[in-house]
């Protein structure tokens, strides 16, 4: 579904802030798979999930995605495959907008929008429906502004957000970063539930080893700009956060430094 | 912010309620202009002086309700819409703009207009004499035939004048008209010389060189702006420049016949006078005030005639109201 | 004040209210300051009076070319911005100074009177209604209608997608919305709702003139923050009334400043009391981003 060839990026080139972040990346994710990317800052992990999504220009390499080339495509484009969920809770929803208008906007991503009145009757129901999965009552407080709500419940209706229309590709940047350890937990447990029902081929970036290890079917590690490491299925199940540690020294010659890594 | 706000609504509503600007018993006189510079604020004071002498003197015999736009559209709109909802005894706007928002409000009371470049064009009246309707007043059309004749008396002998202009503005090519019906009486051939921006002035000045005795810079912006280069070109040449109107002079032009506003004034407040004692606005001809004064402002540049190697005669000097070394 | 003052003010007022409705999809809506205003209501007068004195051009049709003439120049102005990535503001500055002599080619000078010609108004007549009556009328309707016209399409799939462009441009862009795309058609369309203005304006004036648009961006900015802080507006369907509620209050404070010599306020003290009333909106809101000032209670 998603296949990254020899991809390399570099920011301020030729500038003294010259930053290579991937240097030749080479990763393909078949159709229906769960990835979790680890990686200490500035290890390219966000870097490789913005490529995917279009927001960072490659200096040379390819991206493919559902079969199709979009390396030069923009990222209102290349949304019709694939949708995303920020760190912030802010960003992936419109606040100024209520929550069946926001709806309404997810909704069009795969279906272009017209001009026909964005909130047509059945999707009142269908956004009811989906909402009431959350158990956060939202569904009766349809035509609030988003704004209104929490940065969880914000989450929670980005997620939902992103997993309507013919979405195939799901990317998900941190997003569980900013919220407090519950709300985190929840908004988890329902990404999990979201991917396997609607069997959608997600990637996850996260800076928590634990949780990259706990959830999906497959987990890499960027460093310096290259993936180091790939584990996936029985392989990965048997890894605890201290093997992966042994493995990181093992191949690289130094110690995993990083207390966010580790802690999280 | 809102109490602020719903204090400011209050005050309004109560503004609405307020009375009329006049008394009830006195004549009423309203006036506009769109904007306050020099030229029109003496217009005022020539009007207001021009009734004073006929007997109407403001908050005596008359009550005069004077409103400036400051330049603002829909405000002349209000102002020109508040004049006939107050019902006065006559109007007079100065300027064109402030006379188009009068006569766009009625028909039925009396304007009387002053300062008004072309009155026709604007659509203000359709002909000088007895114009009809509700509307005469006073034009302000740039005094080319005193011009003409003080430019002949500083170079005797003006048989050609060059005519700088911007095709493309069509007061330039108004001017550039009347410039050639006032020269053939008096013998001067115009000899036109277009330039359309400002880049190309010097290059349509140096066109004239050698082919006419003077050259006339008429009031149009676009050549206006390049006058210090087209002064240097005549100095280098000794080729006389005049304007069109009295601030190129201090500019470095040889000399100019300008319009003394607060007699325009003067001649508007005469007119607002005969309606008042009752004589019908539409009989009343319009007029252009150069031909009708006999006092103008004479502006001689000296310095600038002796590097263009010109002698001022004295019976020009004589007529100088004022004189730039 | 007399009956034809108030509706000469009013006619007046929901002129102008068009011109509110335009600020308002680009200042609250797009998040774009835009400045083009000052060169395409001018620019609507030119064009109108143009085509109907010069070329002798029914009014009607004459004032909807001015309103496309008004929408080429937003579209400029939206294009400098995002395919050239000049400063929102310095385009919209860009395009009204250009547009100053675009005008005066237009017309070859700074005023064509409409004196003499038909205009909207004059079929009005037909009614046999005096025309201070029904012009303020017709000017109502007109407004009323544009008012509906723009709530609705704010209602659509394209015009939630043009709120989200304003509101969240990357939520947007991840969704599927052209955010460029969205600016130029909206910056457009705003400038085509001014330039319409500025041709009835021109026709109920009398002339179209080059200075016509002084202060155009004063008056639409403070009629949309006054209107949005005198009167709820938390809808769509409600801000659009308040845009209108705010351009007519502007005109009536104008119209108290000119019958109140007495307290010696005059109209030309209006400008400057409307400039400060905006100064202190935008320091009071207190933030970075534009449109907040027009956010009422949800902050977070």
């Amino acid at each position: 579904m998603i296949r990254l060839n020899d991809i390399h990026v570099t920011f301020n080139k030729g500038t003294p802030l010259e930053t290579r972040a991937l240097r030749g990346v080479d990763l393909e994710v078949p159709e229906g798979q769960f990835l979790t990317i680890i990686g200490s800052n500035g290890a390219g992990k966000s870097t490789c999930l913005n490529v995917i999504a279009g927001l960072t220009k490659v200096e040379s390499g390819s991206t493919e995605i559902d079969g199709k080339i979009v390396t030069d495509w923009p990222v209102h484009k290349r949304s019709r495959m694939l949708s995303r969920v920020f760190q912030d809770p802010k960003m992936g929803t419109c606040e100024d907008l209520s929550i069946i208008e926001n709806f309404s906007l997810a909704h069009g991503r795969t279906n272009p929008r017209g001009l026909r009145f964005a909130v047509a009757s059945g999707m009142r129901e269908e956004a009811a429906e989906r909402l009431k999965v959350l158990g956060l009552g939202l569904e009766n407080r349809l035509d609030d502004k988003v704004g209104l709500l929490s940065g969880g419940q914000r989450q929670a209706v980005s997620l939902l957000m992103a997993a309507t229309g013919d979405t195939k590709v799901l990317l998900l940047d941190e997003h569980t970063a900013a919220l407090d350890p519950k709300t985190a937990e929840f908004v988890l447990e329902l990404t999990k539930n979201i991917v396997s029902s609607l069997k959608l081929t997600a990637v996850m970036v996260t800076h928590s080893m634990a949780q990259a290890l706990h959830t999906g079917e497959r987990t890499i590690m960027f460093h310096r700009g290259r993936i180091v490491f790939d584990a996936a299925g029985e392989t990965r199940d048997k890894l605890e956060v201290g093997d992966l540690l042994e493995l990181f020294k093992r191949e690289q010659g130094e110690e995993l430094a990083d207390d966010s890594l580790l802690l999280g | 912010m809102t109490v602020l706000l719903r204090s400011a609504v209050a005050a309004i509503v109560l503004g609405v309620a307020a009375t009329s600007a006049y008394a009830d018993d006195m004549k009423k006189v309203a006036i506009s202009t769109i904007v306050e510079v020099p030229a029109l604020t003496d217009t005022k004071q020539g009007i207001i002086d021009a009734l004073a002498a006929r007997g109407y003197v403001d908050g005596e015999t008359i009550t005069i309700d004077y409103q400036n736009a400051n330049g603002n559209m829909p405000t002349q709109q209000q102002i020109a819409k508040k004049f006939v909802g107050d019902n006065p005894d006559i109007i007079m706007p100065i300027t064109t703009p402030t006379s188009q928002a009068m006569i766009s409000a009625t028909s039925d009371i009396p304007i009387v207009f002053s300062t008004v470049t072309d009155p026709i064009k604007a659509q203000l009246i359709s002909q000088y004499e007895k114009p009809g309707g509700n509307v005469t007043g006073v034009s302000d059309a740039a005094p080319i035939e005193p011009q003409l004749d003080l430019f002949k008396e500083i170079v005797p002998g003006l048989k050609k004048i060059g005519f700088i202009y911007n095709p493309g503005l069509d007061n330039a090519v108004a001017t550039l008209g009347w410039v050639k019906e006032f020269g053939a009486p008096r013998g001067i051939e115009v000899v036109e010389s277009p330039a359309p921006t400002t880049n190309e002035v010097v290059l349509a000045t140096k066109k004239l060189i050698g082919e006419v005795d003077a050259i006339y810079i008429p009031n149009d912006t676009t050549i206006v702006a390049a006058l210090e280069a087209i002064v240097k070109v005549g100095q280098d040449v000794d080729l006389p420049i005049f304007t069109g109107e009295t601030g190129g002079v201090e500019r470095g032009a040889i000399a100019s016949v300008g319009l003394d506003y607060v007699g325009i004034g003067e001649i508007a407040g005469n007119m607002a006078a005969d309606v008042l004692e009752g004589k019908p606005v539409g009989e009343i001809d319009a007029v252009i005030a150069y031909k009708t004064l006999d006092k103008f402002k004479v502006v001689i540049n000296k310095g600038a005639a002796e590097r263009m190697g010109v002698m001022i005669p004295d019976s020009v000097m004589a007529q100088a109201t004022q004189v730039i070394e | 004040m007399s009956l034809y003052e108030i509706l000469g003010t009013l006619e007046t007022g929901f002129i102008y209210g068009i011109v509110a409705l335009g600020a308002f999809l680009t200042f609250r809506i797009l998040d774009f300051p835009d400045l083009t205003v000052e060169g395409s209501f001018p620019l609507g007068a030119a064009v109108a009076a143009t085509l109907m004195v010069s070329a002798g051009w029914n009014p009607w049709i004459a004032t909807i070319c001015a309103g496309l003439a008004g929408f080429v120049a937003g579209f400029m102005t939206a294009l400098l911005n995002v395919r050239f990535r000049i400063l929102h503001i310095l385009a919209g500055i860009l395009i009204a100074i250009s547009l100053y002599s675009i005008n005066l080619r237009i017309m070859s000078g700074p005023n064509k009177p409409l004196l003499m010609v038909d205009t909207v108004f004059t079929y009005l007549e037909v009614f046999g209604i005096p025309g201070y009556i029904i012009n303020a009328i017709f000017l109502g309707v007109v407004i009323i209608l544009i008012k509906f016209a723009l709530d609705a399409f704010l209602a659509t799939g394209y015009g939630i997608s043009m709120r989200a462009a304003g509101s969240n441009p990357a939520m947007a862009e991840a969704n599927g919305v052209n955010v460029g795309k969205m600016k130029l058609v909206g910056v457009g369309f705003a400038n085509g709702l001014t330039a319409l203005a500025g041709a009835l304006f021109a026709q109920s004036f009398g002339a179209a003139d080059a200075y016509m648009g002084i202060g155009v961006i004063i008056i639409g900015l403070a009629s949309v923050i006054v209107g949005m802080s005198i009167m709820p507006s938390g809808s769509i369907f409600l801000a659009t009334i308040a845009c209108i509620v705010g351009a007519i209050l502007y005109r009536l404070a104008v119209a108290l400043a000119l019958n109140a010599d007495f307290i010696g306020l005059q109209a030309s003290d209006v400008q400057l009391v409307t400039a400060l009333l905006v100064i202190i909106a935008l320091i009071l809101q207190q933030s970075g981003n534009l449109r907040s000032i027009f956010r009422r209670g949800n902050k977070r």
